[in-house]
């Protein structure tokens, strides 16, 4: 080989290695996942994005099938789905891209935008992915469907409120000026009683269904916590129903700017709450007060059952209830509540048993 | 069996027969008398026709008026009768409202009628 073709060959590999440097810089700084497959679905390739995006390297996924990125029903379904593609040319994505679901590996799935390229390198055939995490935009269109929805709640509840409570109204008057006329201590004046404690019952049913679909707006003021938390502790201490149930409340915080009516409805609701997990009214709630972090930290841990892991996700959802006899609301309206005061509330089961409930409120700066 | 501390002319504004039955009968057997309509324009009628209203029980919402309008009215018509407001949807603005244009009270339905009769009574 000649000078000049030595220093023609040289220069070509010099600009294959620019080129290539070139690719792989675009591919390792692309905002997007990029994932190379061969035909039979294996992953050659797996840039820093779609490292981020899956939570594996790529060293933990190269030579696996890329329907580890998959959740139920696309994992089992893919390499069939590789098949008839061979076989029929038949696309499902390849060459048209949609909305799919991803799988990382901690298990947990998040929506993506797929595009799928195809390609032959050397007589092989390769798929190239290029994913578009949806994350952000699926939170939001959750938020605003949620927003929608309680705003078409709220707009029934009104409806609903006047148009339950004044028939009730009518029924109860009605049914009270009868029970005044018959001979006391009889059966039927009985009756009357109980017709009118169940008509008493449904109104506080719209009064709950009311307070989530259409909360007040808070007007706030500085509120001490720990008395607040004292206080509704000490009405539920006078329940008869509830004497059994030991409420011990401990700490302090610096005062928070909330409304403390509702404040107070929803320190009842989860306390109410615990009371009936555990063993009928019986059994030991521990609130604890605290600050940290510009915030005020409300701890209301139970000694109950727990919440089984399926369903924890599922407590605040409104009209979710695990009870035979409730509206699903209490949990539903205390979040709203915190929220509407830029606050915070979460559930958590402890593996040594019980649950704890914690609020977070930002305190007075 | 009741008994009435004074009697008083008492005005039951609602469009639901069974409420103004219900109001006429536990306010009329504790020795009040009551006139009654089911809507404002009635009830406008009845405060024309009547100087010597000593209370009236108003309906929030009625066929022909759905705000404090008629609230209003009796305020002017009858400044010196107690009005007391009734409601099934008693959001805290249409109370604090009600209550700034001269409404004693606000009593939410569905109400006891022992309770209503005592604040009737302590007027």
């Amino acid at each position: 080989m000649s000078d000049k073709q030595l220093e023609g060959r040289a220069s070509v590999e010099q600009r294959l290695r620019a080129s290539e440097g070139r690719w792989r810089a675009v591919v390792e700084s692309a905002v997007d996942g990029i994932i190379v497959i061969d035909e039979k679905g294996r992953i050659e390739a797996f840039n820093p994005a779609a490292e981020r995006l899956f939570g594996y390297s790529e060293q933990e996924v190269v030579g696996k099938n890329v329907n580890v990125l998959m959740p139920s029903p696309y994992h089992e379904e893919h390499d069939a789905y590789l098949d008839r593609y061979r076989s029929t040319g038949v696309r499902k994505i390849i060459g048209i891209g949609r909305e799919v679901t991803g799988r990382r590996r901690d298990g947990t799935t998040f929506p993506l935008r797929l595009s799928v390229g195809e390609t032959s390198l050397g007589g092989e055939r390769k798929f190239t992915g290029i994913l578009h995490d949806l994350s952000e935009r699926a939170a939001i269109e959750h938020q605003l469907r949620e927003q929608t929805a309680l705003a078409r709640l709220g707009e029934m509840a009104a409806v609903l409120a006047h148009e339950v409570k004044n028939p009730l109204a009518a029924v109860r008057g009605a049914i009270e000026v009868i029970g005044t006329r018959l001979p006391t201590g009889g059966r039927d004046a009985a009756v009357v009683k109980e017709i009118v404690s169940r008509i008493d019952s449904l109104n506080e049913l719209m009064k709950d269904l009311l307070l989530f679909a259409r909360p007040p707006d808070p007007k706030p003021r500085p509120v001490d916590i720990q008395p607040l938390v004292s206080s509704t502790a000490q009405l539920l201490r006078e329940d008869p129903a509830l004497n059994a149930l030991q409420i011990e409340v401990e700490g302090s915080s610096p005062p928070v700017l909330a409304d403390p009516g509702l404040l107070q409805i929803v320190f009842l609701n989860l306390m109410v709450n615990s009371a009936q997990a555990m063993r009928d009214g019986s059994g030991h709630i521990k609130v604890s007060v605290g600050a940290s972090a510009g915030k005020c930290r409300i701890d209301f841990q139970d000694d109950g059952p727990g919440i089984p892991p399926e369903i924890r996700d599922k407590v605040f959802a409104p009209f979710f209830t695990t009870k035979s006899r409730g509206t699903g609301l209490g949990l539903a309206t205390a979040r709203r509540l915190i929220e509407a005061h830029r606050g915070t509330i979460d559930v958590r089961c402890p593996p040594a048993g019980g649950t704890t409930v914690s609020i977070q409120l930002p305190v007075i700066s | 069996m009741h008994t009435a501390v004074r009697c008083l002319r008492v005005l039951v504004v609602d469009d639901e027969p069974l409420i103004r039955w219900s109001i006429a009968e536990t306010l009329g057997a504790a020795g009040h008398h009551v006139v009654e309509a089911a809507d404002a324009a009635s009830a406008r009628r009845l405060l024309d026709e009547t100087s010597d209203l000593d209370v009236a029980l108003l309906d929030l919402r009625l066929p022909d008026s759905n705000d404090l309008a008629l609230l209003a009215d009796v305020r002017r018509k009858a400044p010196n009768t107690s009005v007391i407001m009734m409601t099934a949807f008693g959001t805290p603005e249409i109370t604090a409202n009600a209550l700034r244009m001269g409404a004693l009270r606000v009593l939410n339905k569905p109400f006891n009628m022992h309770d209503l009769e005592t604040v009737v009574q302590s007027l």
